[in-house]
């Protein structure tokens, strides 16, 4: 199995990287939203943890994942006109500053809150700031109305992969697939 | 000869008093809290994550000479409305009736029973410790620097929140607030 993607291929480890954070991302996402609407109780705490420990999960990864794809080529993309693929290319920018956008915001905000990052219980995090209400509640507008974005994104990122497949019946979404590594 | 006057009798009278209350060894101290270099923080932990709070009122009424430990005594009563965790929403559920209940009881009180030395300038305080309607006896070891008329004493002592009914109902689950609350005093007071 190759682990480094072509210009044609995507490879093991982006694939895997790539399906990995599309699950943590649903997941902290849905989380997010559900522990929000969730009455002040052991319940609410039990979300938010998972919520936290899920959020610097994706920091992590994002983090590696930018690593990675320095290291290794890019498989173009397969968009037939110039804007097409300009337009690919600021929605896959997008989905990277957002995943580090929305953990920043969320590690930020709690340390503003005093309420400090434990992750999965096994270490907590640094504060970022020193506590301040007024900090907080702005932060937590900004992940709020990220979090807006992130569904906007990954919607668009759903559906462009899907016009790819049925319209363009293109390789862009089999490319990325788990499984065998599939060149365009 | 020495001749007692009407104008000197006040005087002497007066001297004597002094003699009185300060020159008797034995006689424990007292003493007065300087709020404004003084305090009483506590560590807890929330989501698995240790933040930090205190109370930011509290009065104190202490009598303590180290060479008279066995009439030294301490009592502290905390304002449990005056606690500050720099988090508004945090410091309304602390005070709430699942929590302190600080509308039902609205101090804390310290109130010690004995103190020893345990090593030159290192004392334990036992006290009775009432939290809600629970009283029970912790241990507080602390140390005790005195220059001249004043005082610091710094000290840490660990007891678990739920000992004292604090977090009633769902809140007597520990597995996202910690039940083990590190309080810390420092305090500085002045012999008047």
């Amino acid at each position: 199995m190759t682990l480094r993607s072509t210009k044609n291929a995507f490879g093991a480890v982006t694939k895997t990287i790539h399906w990995v954070m599309a699950l943590l991302v649903i997941s902290v996402f849905s989380i997010g939203w559900y522990m929000d609407l969730l009455p002040l109780g052991m319940e609410k705490l039990e979300w938010i943890s998972r919520h936290k420990s899920l959020g610097v999960t994706v920091l992590a990864l994002v983090i590696l994942r930018v690593i990675w794809r320095h290291r290794e080529p890019t498989p173009e993309g397969l968009g037939k006109t110039r804007i097409e693929r300009l337009a690919a290319k600021a929605g896959h920018l997008g989905l990277y500053l957002l995943m580090f956008a929305m953990p920043l915001t969320g590690w930020t905000m709690s340390s503003a809150a005093n309420f400090p990052v434990s992750v999965y219980g096994l270490f907590t995090l640094p504060n970022l700031v020193s506590p301040n209400q007024e900090l907080f509640e702005t932060l937590r507008t900004v992940h709020w109305l990220l979090s807006w974005a992130v569904a906007g994104l990954v919607g668009v990122h759903i559906l462009a992969a899907l016009k790819h497949h049925f319209w363009d019946r293109d390789a862009t979404l089999r490319r990325m697939l788990p499984g065998k590594i599939e060149e365009n | 000869m020495f001749q007692i006057t009407r104008k000197t009798l006040p005087a002497l009278a007066l001297a004597s008093t002094i003699a009185g209350f300060s020159g008797a060894g034995w006689a424990a101290d007292p003493w007065v809290v300087e709020a404004g270099d003084s305090e009483i923080e506590f560590t807890g932990t929330q989501l698995g994550a240790a933040f930090e709070g205190e109370f930011k009122s509290f009065t104190a009424e202490i009598v303590f000479s180290p060479d008279d430990l066995a009439g030294s005594s301490v009592k502290v009563l905390i304002d449990i409305a005056s606690v500050d965790t720099a988090n508004g929403d945090r410091d309304s559920q602390i005070v709430s009736p699942d929590w302190f209940d600080a509308a039902q009881w609205p101090t804390a009180k310290f109130e010690t029973k004995s103190f020893s030395e345990t090593a030159p300038g290192q004392y334990e305080a036992v006290a009775d410790l009432t939290i809600r309607d629970v009283t029970r006896e912790v241990i507080l070891p602390f140390d005790l620097e005195i220059e001249g008329n004043e005082a610091k004493a710094t000290g840490t002592v660990t007891i678990n929140r739920t000992d004292f009914g604090v977090g009633q109902g769902q809140w007597a689950d520990t597995s996202q607030v910690g039940d083990p609350v590190t309080i810390e005093i420092d305090i500085e007071a002045k012999r008047p």
